[in-house]
């Protein structure tokens, strides 16, 4: 019988079991696998059983040498499917474990595309505090530190980390927040 | 948190705001983020009143007034103009409420001044747009509890373009009336493009695909058995949105072309 000719529940079952098969495979897999089965993924373009966490875990196995590698070869491009995922999670990592060398990546960078907004994002969630007022200083030195690699027409991203960490703030300090931006 | 912070938001402002003819302001942006944090209704009213008075504007009551027009400007004119920063905050007043049900951000904007019921369903169906595009799996839950009345179109536009792939089972659901063919129309563009949110990681953790949403779409259409002239309007849309993303879409497009 055809996965897709399954009633709804079984293929539900399906898909569980799938994604545990992966995980498991995933976690046996040596570090020098993991670049490889990344690379894999990216050429994926429909749907699939994998959540983002599997991605992100899968880029936080990877080696010290083997991260920028990859994150060179992703580059930007496409931001749909598990390429946009594969470069979200990488971008991430790298910027968490290098955020210099990162951002030093996306200043050579030659397309401003969605694909480079993605990786800034990735790069800033990456490597913000946890603390959103921090996080906030953290957005402020990107931009002053590194203009050139943060570009002129890609700042959808730092739109999105913006809210969100005022989004952030005010859940634990509305007033204080509110103050801020009474402030002239 | 400290002066550092009021510092940075004036900072980035400046930074946000170089392009000419641009609405981008740091602040705003952040008022927005301010506005989707507030744990209740309680001080979302508090702290929408207290805007309403620090800028002396009414507009944060009427704010959603454009809505539906920027809505469908969006996806089918080139003359869209972006919103002002007071129909953003007042949009995020409104998808805030929508947090502790959509009956009170309903009910927000009908309380929102004199204006004219046809105004505020504008204003109402805008939100409510929006609202599931941002929670489409919370706005399908709802829809299917049972009909939602003349809002259903409303909500079904915005969970179509939040979230493609519901659509097979969407639009199976009763209470459409004539509309799905309208609302499936209406929501290719947006959906064929990727969106902040798509990047990192997207929607309830949905992988974000092109190939995923145009062929759930296909499916969707085969399902709500729309014929004649109207299926092939559709299809001509929807293969004209993906076409430069999947690949059976621009076959479909050079096939019509040679016909």
């Amino acid at each position: 019988m055809k996965r897709d000719n399954l009633p709804p529940i079984r293929t539900n079952l399906t898909s569980l079991i799938a994604a545990a098969v992966t995980m498991v495979n995933f976690e046996c897999l040596p570090a020098t696998s993991v670049s490889q089965q990344l690379q894999e993924l990216r050429t994926l373009r429909g749907d699939t059983n994998m959540s983002f966490a599997a991605v992100s875990g899968l880029a936080g196995r990877l080696e010290r040498d083997a991260l920028p590698t990859l994150a060179r070869e992703i580059g930007t491009g496409r931001t749909d499917g598990m390429s946009g995922w594969v470069r979200a999670a990488v971008f991430a990592e790298w910027g968490k474990r290098d955020f210099m060398a990162a951002m030093h990546q996306l200043w050579k960078s030659a397309h401003l595309d969605s694909g480079h907004n993605q990786a800034l994002y990735a790069v800033f969630r990456g490597s913000r505090p946890s603390e959103p007022a921090e996080a906030l200083l953290h957005l402020q030195r990107m931009f002053k530190d590194h203009s050139s690699a943060v570009g002129a027409f890609t700042r959808g991203w730092a739109k999105r980390a913006l809210r969100e960490v005022f989004s952030e703030m005010t859940t634990t300090q509305p007033e204080k927040t509110w103050q801020i931006l009474a402030s002239d | 948190m400290n002066k550092s912070q009021t510092q940075a938001l004036q900072f980035l402002s400046n930074k946000f705001s170089r392009r000419p003819l641009s609405v981008i302001d740091a602040k705003w942006i952040a008022m927005e983020g301010f506005f989707a944090g507030l744990p209740d209704l309680a001080s979302l009213n508090i702290y929408a009143a207290r805007f309403q008075k620090l800028w002396n504007t009414p507009e944060i009551l009427t704010a959603t007034r454009s809505f539906r027009k920027q809505m469908e400007k969006r996806v089918s004119s080139l003359n869209w103009t972006p919103p002002t920063p007071h129909e953003n905050i007042g949009r995020e007043v409104a998808i805030s409420m929508a947090r502790f049900g959509v009956t009170a951000a309903i009910k927000w904007i009908a309380a929102s001044g004199p204006d004219a019921e046809i105004e505020k369903n504008g204003r109402i169906d805008g939100m409510l747009t929006e609202w599931a595009w941002r929670n489409p799996a919370t706005a399908m839950a709802l829809l299917k509890k049972g009909p939602y009345g003349m809002r259903q179109k409303a909500i079904t536009i915005g969970i179509l373009r939040g979230d493609a792939r519901l659509a097979p089972d969407l639009v199976q659901l009763p209470g459409h009336g004539g509309s799905i063919g309208f609302a499936l129309g209406i929501s290719f563009a947006a959906a064929a493009t990727m969106m902040e949110y798509d990047m990192y990681p997207g929607h309830g953790d949905v992988l974000p695909s092109h190939q995923a949403r145009y062929e759930a779409f296909k499916e969707a259409i085969r399902i709500a058995r729309i014929k004649g002239d109207r299926l092939q309007q559709l299809n001509r849309s929807l293969n004209g949105g993906f076409q430069y993303t999947v690949p059976e879409a621009k076959k479909a497009i050079r096939l019509a072309q040679n016909n």
